[in-house]
């Protein structure tokens, strides 16, 4: 924590060495969530406040950060002792969410290069691309899939008519992060687990990859063109495995009969990682795809359970067996402004092999009216199927309707509607039965 | 005396010729004309200053940092407010369109129908933002001409996607400039009238400084203003790429 106060203040004397040179712009946002349904109790109100900055420092030279100050209030009062102590209250988050310098024209006149923990958007998707595999998620927002975290890393594009060559270096590893401790049951432990285990009580154990160049660099490349009127990309990297799976259980009996205790031990495997996407328009329909092949390098995935005189299991072991994401999008305006966009994307992130990727259709939309003063978001959803056969025991759905008011620039208020419901076993009931309102405001200065 | 009537017998010889010659101009000639007109710099840069006004009076205002060359190429940044800071569009030939959305630092391929929804919360669509090229994609006939103004009107070509059924285009006769849109949809509904308010000779080319755009069905009119002009600055084709769009 204090490294990242140190690298803002960074931030700031370099920006102040430029001040005359700075372009600043900023954001505050306060979303509040609360529960109205009675099968699942949540609250949660978070506070950002978040400062851009860019500054030229050479003619071909920009330097760039991006970072924000998150407030979480989640009250946790169950004592009068409890009411002495700030964090019980509140919760602070400083985030460097983004650092960079961009050199242009260096060292050749076709090749950029962009150097410092970055967003790097790969796919054609929108918001969930299997191919945008160079950052980790971020989670916290349990409702959103929109949010990466930045990578320190060096990224070099080379740029000739319409091709464009990318090569990206990552030398420190970063797993993605989960829904903090105000929500609930998205990825919960059993999420890492093979399916049809099911468990009482774990103990678990992640290896981190250590602290060697080899075992955390990262690298790949990207090949883009554009052809026809369409863009096709091809893509590549070697990483890890952002969300960890299991490389061993050792189930141990209780000193209770009928409960089992579970040791396991969970690590960030190797990964081959490729894709192609594609993206363009038939008619005035807007369509894009991607499909991503994923082999993993390692996965010695063992179930011990010689403590049950039941000897040892490796036969969920997917190490060297390829599986496959894709995603398929279609967005269309209608002549009143009217927007949506269909996707329908095969294996979540979290989702690994063949057998245990689920189907999902998420549908964006937006309708602007009275001068662009109010925008709903009506038919804003997400469904969850994992078995076709047996759609009713094996569903999830979120559904999130809104209506934004935009009474001046920059600032919105908007209301929306938080539903999710389902069967167990599903990415999207993982989140649990909700029913809750949410309601914000946002400044952008 | 007699040199005297010479002189005006010539004068009106040349009148008479001057004033044949506009008549004889077919829409096509003229529609090439506006275009040679309106395109004539080799490239131009400017600052858009957008005043919008709802049907209360209240205003608002979008800068946007526009690059064109020829008569397809053009490539626009917003500069204000905030929200829209950083959202670039660039318009390529064949009708390829792109938008990047620096929130998502993202570049998205636009399908064409996109084109006719409102740019930024104005009364101007993309479409109406594009660079015109007239004699390519439209055609039409005079329906009306006095000695200072053609009006012509004119419908999209087959195969060239307009928002619009057809347009009214009055023509200043002596600059061959566009002073009047009236824009048409089915049914013959006139939504939208685009005025230039302010015309200005800049090194020697024609520029509308200062246009107007009403649209009648909401009462919502948005006033264009134009900046810092620079023509024929020699801009680099590099310019209007996605390199250049996201930078």
């Amino acid at each position: 924590m204090k490294y990242k106060y140190l690298m803002g203040t960074v931030v700031v004397l370099l920006c102040v060495v430029h001040l005359n040179a700075l372009d600043i712009d900023g954001y505050f946002k306060s979303y509040g969530r609360i529960s109205y349904g009675s099968d699942s109790k949540y609250m949660r109100i978070e506070n950002d406040f978040g400062i851009k900055i860019e500054t030229q420092l050479y003619d071909n030279v920009s330097f760039f950060s991006h970072m924000d100050t998150r407030l979480l209030s989640i009250p946790r009062i169950t004592s009068i002792k409890d009411m002495y102590e700030y964090p019980n209250y509140f919760k602070n988050s400083f985030r460097l969410k983004e650092i960079y310098v961009n050199i242009l024209k260096f060292p050749f006149e076709f090749m950029d290069i962009r150097a410092g923990k970055q967003r790097i958007v790969w796919g054609a998707g929108d918001e969930l691309s299997p191919n945008d595999f160079v950052n980790p998620y971020d989670f916290q927002d349990r409702w959103s899939f929109k949010n990466r975290i930045g990578v320190y890393s060096v990224k070099t594009d080379l740029y000739y008519n319409n091709l464009t060559v990318t090569g990206v270096l990552i030398p420190y590893f970063t797993p993605d992060l989960l829904p903090d401790s105000s929500n609930f049951g998205m990825f919960n432990q059993s999420t890492f687990l093979a399916p049809g285990i099911t468990i009482g009580k774990i103990n678990d154990t992640i290896i981190s990859p250590g602290v060697m160049v080899k075992d955390n660099v990262i690298g790949g490349g990207r090949v883009s063109y554009n052809i026809f009127d369409y863009d096709f990309s091809l893509y590549y990297l070697y990483s890890r495995t952002y969300l960890p799976w299991v490389k061993e259980i050792i189930v141990m009996p209780d000193t209770v009969p009928s409960i089992i205790n579970v040791k396991s031990e969970l690590f960030y495997p190797r990964i081959h990682m490729s894709g192609f996407s594609f993206s363009g328009a038939v008619g005035n329909v807007g369509i894009w795809g991607d499909i991503s092949l994923f082999i993993p390098r390692e996965n010695h995935f063992l179930i011990d359970l010689s403590a049950l005189g039941m000897g040892e299991m490796d036969t969920t072991n997917i190490e060297g067996k390829f599986y496959l994401k894709y995603l398929l999008g279609f967005d269309y305006t209608f002549s009143n402004e009217f927007y949506i966009s269909i996707q329908y994307l095969h294996g979540f992130v979290n989702e690994k092999s063949n057998d245990n990727l689920h189907d999902y259709i998420f549908v964006g939309s937006r309708y602007p009216i009275f001068d662009n003063k109010i925008e709903l978001s009506p038919f804003d959803c997400g469904i969850e199927v994992d078995d076709f056969s047996n759609i009713r025991k094996s569903y999830g759905i979120i559904f999130i309707p809104s209506l934004k008011i935009k009474p001046y620039d920059n600032l919105s208020i908007s209301v929306s509607s938080l539903l999710s419901w389902g069967t167990d076993k599903t990415v999207l009931r993982g989140m649990k039965s909700y029913r809750g309102i949410q309601l914000g405001i946002e400044y952008l200065f | 005396m007699k040199i005297q009537r010479i002189i005006i017998f010539l004068l009106a010889i040349l009148m008479f010729n001057i004033a044949r010659g506009n008549e004889g101009l077919s829409p096509e000639e003229i529609l090439r004309k506006v275009d040679s007109v309106m395109n004539a710099p080799n490239d131009q840069y400017m600052i858009i200053e957008m005043s919008l006004i709802d049907r209360g009076g209240n205003k608002t205002i979008r800068k946007i940092e526009i690059y064109q060359k020829g008569s397809n190429k053009r490539l626009g940044k917003f500069i204000s407010p905030a929200e829209y800071k950083g959202i670039g569009f660039l318009s390529l030939p064949k009708g390829v369109f792109y938008i990047y959305l620096p929130a998502f630092k993202k570049i998205k391929r636009i399908s064409s129908n996109v084109k006719n929804s409102k740019f930024a919360g104005t009364d101007f669509t993309y479409e109406d933002m594009e660079p015109k090229d007239y004699e390519k994609n439209w055609q039409g006939s005079i329906i009306d001409e006095d000695s200072l103004y053609y009006k012509l009107k004119i419908f999209p070509k087959t195969g060239i996607k307009s928002d619009y059924k057809y347009i009214i285009l009055t023509v200043r006769k002596d600059i061959y400039y566009p002073v009047k849109s009236e824009y048409f949809k089915s049914n013959d509904n006139l939504v939208k009238i685009m005025t230039a308010d302010s015309l200005s000779r800049i090194n020697g080319y024609w520029i509308a400084t200062v246009s107007k755009m009403k649209d009648l069905r909401s009462r919502h009119t948005s006033i264009m203003k134009l900046k810092d002009i620079k023509l024929n600055m020699g801009l680099s084709n590099s310019i209007f790429t996605k390199r250049f769009l996201k930078q």
